[in-house]
């Protein structure tokens, strides 16, 4: 994005606050900052990319990714890069699928219900606001009437289905499964944010991961941060924090940070960490801070995100069209499950790398049934899950003896589903195999998968159990506050990225408070 | 001799010796050319160090030469035949490309004045003649030598090479020498050999009577659908021993000349070239399709071949060009730029992949008492699959890797040759994948306009999947 004119801060300023990261979590906040007339400023540790350059090659968009080690442990170890973790100005919304349900009412008081998992700090009632707000101001494409909740209003009209969301409606209708258009922060017209330039609509390029082109879909670099950076905040990119100085008296001060020039340091008011599941308990338990509950890291979660794949006698061609523009929320609660909480399920066009990898990794295929499949990319269409997973102690972060290029600790993450987790998979394997076979789907395969990176600084109502309070100020550290999705006391049915953004204006709020 | 699998990755050249030659006619070629090719070069039944070996029919010939070449799996290898071994060489082609297992990584074929598919033209008194010798004293012998090498050269050679020569003639079992002439020359193998596809290059001596240029292009060209023919001045009949420089610049040539991996299908490349492409796309495509840097000893040539066998198992490649998948997964495990992850209970990339070599192959001794490399396809499914199924027993190997994380290791294997092989684009080409072209530069067309069931818009590729055939 075009940074040139933005308004500079010297480093001795004490700026109000200092935003560590420019994704969902950070960049409505920044903007929110801003216009309250806060001297904010960002520091992103990836580049400030050019959507010109953003290529379809899936090797080449690897400088979309975080990229920096990460240790997956656990029976079930999680993939990172490329499959949840983003870096650059927008952050992980540059490469993001742009699906964008809504939490259930449900999921929000989970533990009430089933006496597992835990209940959220607030309901879907002070949610509903700022989704609303977030959904008008990105542009969100969504159906007229939504099925699970037929008062719910989109501004746009829906994005157009590609031929996967085709043959699974036809699937659902066989198998008397509800279901509508995705809701999708892409465009389905020409639109503009109020202050902000008009976008194009989507041309169903179909490459979404890869980073947007056009600026159809939305990402934090076309749409809060130009309206951050108009109000005022400056966004400093190739900025890696990894140090957080206080004073005597145990407030945040300013942070250290790595540029190619060597280490900056910034004095601020406030901090606020938004740099992820990952990055956020890290660079806490680097400097060893806000982590009197002992919970920094702990109950980490990884949604269930397995894909079941079918092939069909005409063509898919799935690479084109809006990868996952049909949605089913039939299975939030459904009946006589086994299991606490559930799953969504999506239509899935996937570019072949990444569809390939899938079924090389998650559904072990090699030799010739391999290249067999490979061969018949073009015939091959998917339905996703995203499901509920419990937050377990064993499933956590911690720092490895191993450092990065700057010196500090890589992550180590353990994750192992449990039995919740195994009942959900299997109920949602057998559901998404039914809608391909009610579709007509040859050679039906399931491939186990896992998306999202959530918790690690859960929000809660004391120091004794959370790292954070219900609008993410640091118990501990009265200036520092955290807005990701590390502060999700549990991961919900739906995919985050909303949430984060509805959280992180609910955050700037409380701030200006 | 070493076995040719351990050794490096220069292409192997397996070459057949004319009637009363050996291995040891291409010994100068051989060293001419040491820095560009590997050699196995065999004595044929009866010939050389084989002379006590029976079985001189054609057939019998070309089937010791696959059984001798069986090591050779995927590796990059061309044939060599000269005049008789032209013949037998012609028959092992038409094996290959019949899809005689495990030896798809043939990539050429030189005949060398090459005794043509069908009958070798021979007149009778010449024929007559040759039966005739060999048959009285070590001395008359010797000066039937003398005169056979003498009457088949251009010029005369080195003396040295000569007398090297008429030893070899010497050392043929009358047998095999008989055979080939009452027999073996006039086998007809016309209809069965029909034409043959590998690139070929075919070398005449000028001054080679029976088997010279206009021979090779009456008998020898028309069963060669790719074929380039080389006329040496001055030469006669027995061109490795008298052109020995000449013939190994020509084929230092050819094999360079012939792809490496397969080419990107033509109508590929021009949707490549197209404005649906944008630059930055073109440029990585192009770049790619440009071929896998050279060795850069990552691995030793052991670990190497143990990874090339993996691969093959892994992701089989059919067809003389194949994707050097190694050399790809070397080069991005081994660059600056991670994916991001690792398993955690892996040591770092390279290093795990090494120790996953080396316990696959220490599996392999222990239950076969060879080398992964060396095992029949099946054996190594089989280890495979126990590796996948965190099955490999591992309580000796010293630095190897548990069973479970074996299973990782191999998770993490087809993870990296899955990624390399779809991200070339004559896998693309294959597949008929039209993603590349989703938007070209803002002047050109941007995006799909149909994108739902069963229907492709004009321009998008089909698949072309040849090498599947």
């Amino acid at each position: 994005m075009n940074l040139d004119r933005m308004r500079r801060h010297g480093l001795d300023e004490v700026v109000d606050a200092v935003v560590v990261g420019t994704g969902a979590g950070g960049a409505p906040l920044l903007a929110r900052l801003a216009e309250a007339g806060l001297r904010v400023v960002a520091l992103e540790a990836g580049r400030n990319l050019d959507p010109a350059d953003f290529t379809p090659d899936e090797t080449a968009s690897i400088d979309l990714y975080w990229t920096g080690e990460r240790l997956s442990g656990g029976s079930t170890p999680e993939a990172f890069g490329g499959n949840n973790s983003g870096v650059g100005v927008g952050g992980s919304t540059l490469h993001w699928g742009a699906f964008v349900p809504r939490a259930d009412a449900r999921d929000l008081r989970l533990k009430t219900e089933s006496g597992v998992g835990e209940d959220w700090l607030l309901t879907l009632d002070e949610l509903r606001p700022y989704y609303e707000a977030v959904e008008a101001f990105i542009g969100v494409s969504g159906p007229s009437s939504y099925p699970w909740e037929p008062s719910r209003r989109y501004p746009l009209a829906p994005v157009a289905r590609n031929a996967p969301a085709e043959v699974m409606a036809r699937g659902c209708e066989r198998t008397g499964i509800r279901y509508t258009d995705a809701p999708a922060a892409v465009l389905s017209r020409p639109f503009a944010s109020p202050g902000g330039a008009e976008r194009p609509p989507c041309v169903n390029c179909g490459a979404c991961h890869q980073g947007c082109f056009n600026g159809a879909k939305t990402s934090m670099d076309v749409t809060y941060l130009p309206r951050a950076v108009q109000a005022g905040a400056e966004i400093r990119p190739d900025s890696t924090v990894h140090t957080i100085e206080r004073d005597r008296a145990g407030r945040v001060t300013g942070v250290v940070y790595r540029t190619a020039d060597g280490d900056r340091r910034q004095r601020c008011a406030a901090l606020i960490l938004c740099g992820g599941a990952i990055e956020t308990p890290r660079l806490l338990l680097h400097n060893g801070l806000g982590n009197s509950s002992g919970q920094v890291g702990q109950n980490y979660m990884a949604h269930l995100a397995t894909q079941v794949w079918g092939f069909f006698e005409t063509e898919m061609r799935m690479n084109k069209g809006y990868p996952s523009s049909l949605i089913t929320e039939d299975f939030i609660r459904p009946d006589k499950a086994d299991f606490a909480g559930g799953y969504l399920l999506q239509s899935l066009g996937v570019l072949p790398m990444t569809w390939a990898n899938l079924l090389a990794r998650g559904a072990g295929l090699w030799g010739s049934p391999l290249v067999e499949a490979i061969d018949r990319y073009n015939y091959a269409a998917g339905i996703g899950m995203n499901g509920e997973c419990l937050p377990a102690a064993d499933n956590r972060l911690t720092l490895s003896d191993e450092v990065d290029a700057i010196g500090v600790p890589k992550a180590r993450i353990m994750f192992s589903q449990g039995a919740n987790e195994q009942a959900m998979d299997r109920h949602a394997i057998a559901a998404m195999t039914a809608i391909w076979e009610a579709a007509g789907a040859q050679g039906i395969v399931s491939a186990r998968r896992f998306a999202h990176t959530i918790g690690t600084c859960r929000m809660g109502r004391s120091a004794d159990e959370a790292v954070v309070d219900a609008y993410g100020r640091s118990f501990d550290l009265p200036n520092m506050w955290i807005c990701d999705n590390s502060v999700f006391p549990s991961s919900l049915a739906a995919n985050p990225a909303l949430t984060i953004m509805a959280l992180s204006l609910r955050t700037a709020d409380a701030i200006l408070a | 001799m070493p076995n040719p699998a351990e050794l490096s990755q220069k292409p192997l050249i397996v070459a057949l010796h004319f009637l009363g030659g050996s291995a040891r006619t291409w010994r100068v070629l051989a060293t001419a050319t040491a820095e560009h090719f590997d050699w196995q070069t065999l004595d044929l039944p009866g010939f050389g160090e084989a002379r006590e070996q029976s079985g001189y029919s054609v057939d019998e010939m070309a089937a010791v030469v696959l059984e001798a070449v069986k090591a050779v799996g995927s590796r990059r290898w061309f044939l060599v035949g000269h005049s008789m071994g032209a013949k037998v060489a012609c028959v092992v082609a038409r094996a290959v490309e019949n899809g005689a297992p495990r030896l798809e990584g043939m990539s050429g074929l030189v005949l060398l004045a090459g005794s043509p598919p069908s009958p070798e033209p021979m007149t009778e008194s010449k024929r007559s003649q040759m039966l005739g010798w060999f048959e009285g004293d070590a001395a008359r012998s010797r000066d039937e030598a003398h005169g056979f090498v003498q009457d088949n050269v251009g010029e005369p050679l080195d003396p040295h090479l000569h007398a090297r020569a008429v030893d070899d003639v010497l050392r043929t079992h009358p047998a095999a020498w008989k055979a080939w002439l009452t027999s073996g020359s006039r086998e007809d193998w016309s209809s069965r050999i029909g034409v043959l596809g590998i690139p070929a290059m075919v070398v005449a001596g000028e001054r080679d009577e029976a088997l010279g240029a206009p021979s090779q292009a009456e008998s020898m060209l028309p069963h060669l659908a790719d074929a380039t023919l080389h006329v040496l001045p001055g030469a006669g009949h027995l061109l490795p021993l008298e052109r020995a420089e000449d013939i190994a610049k020509l084929m230092i040539a050819f094999v360079s000349d012939q792809p490496r991996e397969p080419v990107v299908a033509a109508s590929y490349s021009a949707l490549i070239a197209s404005p649906r492409v944008s630059a930055r796309t073109r440029d990585v495509l192009l770049r790619r399709a440009e071929g896998p840097p050279g060795d850069d000893n990552v691995l030793s040539p052991a670990l190497s071949d143990t990874l090339r066998a993996v691969i093959d198992r892994v992701l089989p490649q059919t067809g003389p060009h194949k994707l050097d998948l190694a050399a790809r997964l070397l080069m991005a495990l081994s660059g600056p730029q991670g994916d991001g992850w690792r398993f955690a209970s892996l040591p770092p990339d390279i290093e795990a992949l090494r120790a996953g070599l080396e316990t696959l192959d220490h599996a392999a001794m222990s239950q076969h008492g060879r080398g992964f490399e060396h095992l029949a396809g099946a054996d190594q499914d089989k280890l495979l699959n126990q590796a996948a199924e965190g099955a490999i027993d591992n309580e000796v190997l010293a630095g190897g890797l548990t069973s479970s994380a074996m299973k990782l290791w191999f998770e993490d294997v087809r993870s990296s040759v899955t990624q390399a092989y779809v991200a070339h684009p004559a896998t693309m080409a294959r597949i008929g994948y039209s993603g590349i072209a989703n938007r070209g530069e803002p002047s050109g067309p941007q995006g799909f306009v149909h994108f739902g069931e069963g229907i492709r818009e004009d321009w998008e590729p089909v698949a072309t999947r040849t090498a599947a055939q």
